[in-house]
């Protein structure tokens, strides 16, 4: 591997949306329109950091930057390997997209500066777990993050919103404590932190503490990565949070869990010693049930968000079954899962907020033959919906391929059967949204049966089309269309796939 | 050379115009959906002559997991060319018979699953065939469930549930192919060491994949339910086409990529001792010709108890797709001479798409004209409905295999290769094949003369007041097209030797005489008396069942495997649902302990324990320490507000403090509105403002202009005067 360069571009990205968190602070002295084009260009500025990132990162460079020393033997230090680069610029892209719907959403909201100033916070917490280079600082960014997201997840300040508020904070401290818990047996065992490609613990270690410290980072990044049994913040946060926020939610904050169980697994412990602790089996099972319960519990779910929720839930157990696997490809689908689900989550959620913020609609019953009043949203919904279960040629197709062709190669022919039968489970559960979207009846529909509403002339009040605010559409529109190229366009270079390959190369050893 | 790709376009492109069709205007739906399938066939037609120049047609698109490949040989042009002509025949025929119901949706669905079709047939590999049966599958679902209502509804939750579970084992097969380096769909999967079991395993996922949409034995649940339910334009797709993206499948599964070697011929040499030791590909031959037998056997009983038409037809698609089936085996089987076999295949394919298409259609027209689709309460419509009575009986002939229509040449050419499979095959129990075989064609011919017999002869049994709607031109022509086709392909069958024999070529079988094997049964003595005696046994079954009133006796309901199905999926749901209620009983008690633990940890006990008072002490200490630590934030407080008021003083303009002031009333006017529920007020407030703010600025400009050209004017006038 080519040594790092040091250079400050990490830092510029991590400390460039704190600029924004300021303006945003600012609040009504701002005149609205500044304040909106200068956080868009905070954030634009932060993604084409990192896509510029990522461009030096797939050709061989890696880019640290050593920030400040904290006691004699940690610095808290920034270190963009191509995995981290892939990551960071998938939050920032998505983090763009949801800026824009939120400042269509939360217009007239009171709050909005306090959002945007926290949303800001959260962007430059989630670019330093993408962009930690060890451990500690991965830790100090982490809990950073778990935090300040309780602001955003509590934003509507209901009484349902301050409960899920106080459950997720609870849940993500105690989770906090375990990685904390983790991060010291670490120390103990290895006196150093920095993330090595094969991992900087070894064999010779006492078994004990390895397997505890195992434990306890599985653990710990397990409650944000939603592993059953530590998912039960995720259906009630999902719902309170506004939908700008449950769409970065779902799409990157939860797989920021399962990001930082991936540094760990590969930049702590290295592949070998996973495989000589025999530990790996364990995640492997919790994230098939975590898969298949996750799916299991969204069906039948009446309100829309919560049915999303359990979902991501689902979603994010490949990702962590292609962990557990740990095998250069499954690595690399899962990677490819983690990008391709964040888009294809986010385009549900926006659409999920545009109907409530526009008909009220929470329910799935409530959303009966909406599909005629916002056309352009439905088709969004149900592009993304085919997406997440696996209709070629969509993104979610290409990620499950490749997540079932590494996983037949690891002759983990039961990982297979899970993978599967939780594509089924999503069509369960995605389905009738759809169906009732376009075929079903009812307050919003356009008729009681299916004869005559189609005849030209019939123009009744209720199924009038609704003009959906720009800022709602666009992004909702741009991440269902990205579902399309990620999914025709997968093998070329600077997509998904070639970036994750590049990062399982490094993860896993060697250039 | 886009020749593959050019039909699956056509139709695309011809959805978008639907996509984007307004609400009003719709009157041309129709006629642009006709447009759109016609000019599909033509393209279908168009390749022709390239495809027999050239053998197989590859084509490229760089997309999706690398590249979709696309091969058009022989064999899919002649589906292609059946597909798009019974498609164009009931899109025409679907405009009078939807008569403006959801026609758009019909139609957008309708074009969508024809592309969809088509690049299942020009599919080359295993891919991009997966892309479009997926498509296929998920699209149809809209022509199923078209007409609205809760039968149509359950019919299309039974297809798209028994379609997820076929698209996903298909989806298996396909991985484990490409997990053995397979996949191209023009060369047989690689046989690895070590690793045969996988290979047979792919092989039953990829037929389970595609059985469920061939409407195989076990796996043909959703088939009756689904074609019966959609309208008959639909139904005619349904069963007429789409079954044989299925049926196309098999064929490519155990024609090429698990194919016979081309000396095959001499293993069949030696005697069968047991079929466990038949390579993997003979043996699915064996199992494909079994399944193939139980089906057309099987549907055709099922077919002659049924009592309402479309259902009749859909279990007759089960029982012909089983016939097609028992020669795809018997050609696999056979091997380097499997000629035989694939020509009867392919031929019947083509031959059914085509008659049972004009049977929905016919059938269709029935109801349409009197709103009945039971036989039991239909009867003597030859005489009024004479043009629809013609063309379903020329398709009903062509079903059962009377000589000189299309049935009997492509049945004859099937019953010839079953026949070589005994002779050829050296076990005792394959002289069984071609009684059950001759068997099959009996049932067909009984089910076909109990549908014409009991719908249009005999006396009527109509009630007095159905009246008996005259037949659009439209839907006659649709299907008079149709007949024209059944007769000329019966007349002359050897048209499709030249596809048929380019088709061989391309899949590497000899294909020795294929003009002659299909024009072979006109004139062949014992071909001509099977196919009479099947007829006249089919009636003389169809007389004596209606005699003896058999038809009223129902199979018993344990025998029922759509009701065992049933049971399987609500036991399911059933199970979803319990985990469901358990797992949220499971957090509540979770929380509740959580709850009452913390409320006990937090909660003041009046007790006179002395922890309560240290407690109590400590809290008071806490409450003195917080409030002196509350001082310099107080102090700073002040300071600030003593700050603000000096600049107040100092600020003799006001400027911002004005600014402030107006925003704070602006705010403070905005809030009561929006209090008060009156958005709109608070928006033309808003727009009055900046209105007023931009007419300021204007006016200020428009000052500025003036005063400069007063300015340069009094200049002017100036250093002329002075």
């Amino acid at each position: 591997m080519t040594g790092a360069t040091a250079s400050l571009w990490p830092l510029v990205a991590v400390v460039a949306p704190l600029a924004g968190a300021l303006l945003a602070a600012l609040g009504p002295r701002l005149h609205p329109r500044l304040r909106d084009a200068s956080l868009l260009t905070v954030v634009t500025a932060t993604t084409v950091v990192a896509g510029l990132l990522v461009r030096g990162t797939a050709q061989g460079t890696s880019y640290e930057t050593l920030v400040l020393q904290m006691t004699t033997r940690a610095w808290l230090q920034l270190r963009v390997d191509p995995a981290g680069a892939a990551y960071g610029l998938t939050v920032s892209a998505l983090w763009l997209l949801a800026l824009v719907y939120a400042l269509g959403y939360l217009r007239d909201d009171a709050r909005l500066a306090r959002y945007l100033a926290f949303v800001m916070l959260c962007l430059s917490c989630t670019l330093g777990v993408a962009y930690a280079g060890d451990l500690l600082t991965l830790l100090i960014f982490f809990e950073l993050l778990s935090v300040l997201s309780y602001v955003l997840i509590v934003h509507e300040q209901t009484p349902a919103a301050l409960a899920a508020g106080t459950k997720y904070i609870v849940y993500v401290l105690i989770g906090g404590s375990l990685i904390l818990g983790g991060v010291l047996v670490t120390f103990y065992l290895a006196d150093t932190s920095v993330f090595v490609p094969t991992g900087f613990l070894h064999d010779g270690m006492p078994h004990a503490y390895l397997v505890t410290a195992f434990a306890a980072f599985v653990a710990g990044f397990g409650v944000k990565a939603a592993l059953v049994p530590l998912h039960g913040w995720v259906p009630d946060a999902h719902p309170a949070a506004p939908p700008p926020f449950s769409a970065l939610l779902s799409g990157v904050l939860v797989a920021s869990g399962g990001f930082g169980l991936l540094r760990v697994l590969f930049g702590v412990f290295g592949v070998e010693l996973l495989a000589a602790l025999g530990v790996l089996p364990w995640l492997a099972a919790v994230s098939a049930v975590t898969i298949v319960l996750g799916a299991i519990l969204a069906i039948r779910q009446p309100d829309l968000k919560r049915r999303l929720a359990y979902s991501t839930i689902s979603q994010m157990g490949y990702l962590a079954l292609a962990l557990a696997l740990a095998t250069p490809a499954t690595v690399a689908a899962g990677l490819v899962h983690l990008t391709h689900h964040a888009f294809l989550k986010a385009t549900l959620f926006f659409c999920a907020g545009v109907w409530i913020h526009l008909l009220g609609a929470r329910t799935v019953g409530e959303l009966r033959g909406v599909a005629a009043r916002t056309p352009v949203v439905a088709a969004a919904f149900t592009l993304a919906a085919l997406g997440m279960m696996g209709t070629p040629p969509l993104s979610g197709f290409v990620s499950k391929w490749w997540i079932g062709t590494a996983v037949l190669d690891a002759d983990a022919a039961w990982a297979l059967v899970v993978v599967l039968l939780g594509a089924l489970l999503a069509a369960a559960y995605l389905l009738p949204v759809v169906y009732t979207l376009y075929l079903g009846t009812g307050p919003y529909g356009t008729g009681s049966d299916g004869a005559g509403s189609d005849r030209t002339g019939s123009d009744d009040a209720p199924s009038a089309r609704l003009r959906v605010p720009a800022r709602l559409v666009v992004p909702t529109a741009i991440s269902a269309a990205l579902t399309i190229v990620f999914g025709l366009a997968s093998q070329a270079s600077g997509f998904p796939l070639a970036l994750a390959r590049r990062a399982t190369d490094v993860l896993f050893g060697g250039g | 050379m886009t020749w593959p790709l050019l039909p699956v376009l056509v139709p695309l492109l011809g959805t978008l115009p639907l996509m984007f069709a307004g609400r009003r205007g719709r009157g041309w739906v129709d006629g642009w959906a006709v447009a759109a399938t016609g000019a599909t066939f033509a393209s279908v037609v168009a390749a022709v002559p390239a495809v027999l120049r050239e053998g197989a047609i590859e084509s490229e698109l760089p997309a999706a997991l690398g590249a979709l490949t696309f091969s058009l040989n022989g064999f899919g042009l002649l589906v292609a060319l059946a597909a798009s002509l019974v498609w164009w025949a009931s899109t025409i025929y679907a405009g009078p018979y939807l008569h403006g119901r959801h026609e758009r949706r019909y139609h957008l669905a309708s074009l969508a699953s024809l592309a969809a079709m088509l690049g299942v047939l020009v599919a080359g590999d295993l891919i991009t065939l997966y892309v479009f049966f997926e498509w296929l599958g998920l699209v149809a679902y809209l022509v199923v469930v078209h007409e609205g209502g809760p039968v149509a509804e359950r019919a299309g939750l039974k297809y798209l549930i028994l379609t997820l579970l076929g698209g996903l084992a298909l989806l298996t097969g396909v991985l484990l192919v490409h997990g053995l380096g397979g996949g191209d769909l023009s060369s047989v999967v690689p046989m690895i060491e070590g690793r045969e079991a996988v290979r047979a395993w792919a092989a039953g996922f990829l037929i389970a994949g595609f059985g469920v949409k061939a409407g195989l034995l076990g796996l043909h649940v959703w088939l009756p339910d689904a074609h019966t339910a959609a309208p008959a334009p639909g139904s005619a797709i349904l069963s007429g086409v789409m079954i044989k993206a299925g049926v196309v499948g098999l064929a490519r599964t155990l024609g090429v990529l698990y194919g016979a070697p081309a000396d095959s011929a001499a293993a069949l040499e030696a005697p069968l001792r047991a079929a466990a030791s038949l390579p993997l590909g003979e043996w699915l031959a064996l199992a494909m010709m079994g399944i193939g037998l139980a089906g057309a056997l099987a549907g055709a009983v099922m077919a002659l108890w049924q009592h309402e038409a479309k259902r009749l037809l859909a279990y007759s698609s089960v029982s012909q797709m089983g016939f097609v089936m028992v020669g795809v085996g018997a050609a696999r089987y056979l091997g380097a001479d499997g000629a035989v076999g694939w020509t009867g295949a392919f031929a019947h394919i083509a031959n059914h798409a085509v008659f049972k298409g004009l049977l929905f259609l016919g059938l269709g027209a029935v109801v349409h004209a009197t709103g009945v689709g039971d036989l039991r309460r239909l009867g003597g419509l030859a005489r009024r409905m004479p043009w629809t009575f013609a063309f379903v009986l020329v398709a009903a002939a062509g079903i059962v295999g009377v000589p000189g229509l299309n049935g009997f040449a492509s049945k004859s050419v099937l019953h010839h290769a079953v026949a070589d499979v005994a002779e050829h095959g050296h076990a005792a129990w394959m002289a069984v094949l071609e009684p059950l075989f001759t068997l099959g064609t009996i049932g067909t011919a009984a089910a076909l003369v109990k549908l014409v017999a009991m719908t249009f002869l005999g006396r009527s049994r109509l009630d007095e007041e159905v009246t008996v709607h005259p037949t659009p031109w439209r839907m006659r022509g649709a299907m008079g097209v149709l007949a024209v086709v059944v007769v000329v392909l019966g007349v002359a069958p050897q048209t499709v030797a030249p596809l048929v024999r380019s088709g061989l070529a391309s899949w590497g079988v000899p294909a020795g005489d294929v003009a002659g094997r299909l024009t072979g049964p006109l004139s062949h003595v014992g071909d001509l008396r099977a196919a009479l005696l099947a007829l006249v046994l089919g009636v003389a079954v169809h007389a004596v069942a209606a005699r003896l009133d058999a038809y009223a006796v129902r199979p018993p309901a344990w025998s029922s495997l759509d009701r065992i199905l049933v049971r399987l999926a609500t036991a399911g749901v059933h199970a979803v649902r319990a985990i469901g209620h358990g797992h949220e009983r499971l957090a509540e008690s979770v929380e509740d302990l959580a709850d009452r633990r913390i409320t006990a940890l937090t909660s003041r006990r009046e007790t006179t324990s002395d922890v309560a008072t240290l407690t109590s002490r400590l809290e008071r200490l806490q409450d003195r320490m917080v409030a002196w630590l509350r001082r310099p934030t107080d102090a700073w407080r002040d300071l600030v507000a003593a700050a603000r008021a000096l600049v107040r003083r100092l600020d003799r303009t006001r400027m911002l403090q004005a600014s402030t002031r107006t925003e704070r009333q602006r705010r403070a006017r905005e809030a009561a509105r929006a209090a008060a529920g009156e958005a709109r007020e608070a928006e033309r407030d808003r727009f009055v403002h900046g209105a007023r703010r931009e007419v300021r600025r204007i006016s200020r400009d428009v000052g500025v202009a003036i005063a400069v050209v007063f300015v340069v004017w009094l200049s002017l006038v100036a250093s002329l005067t002075l």
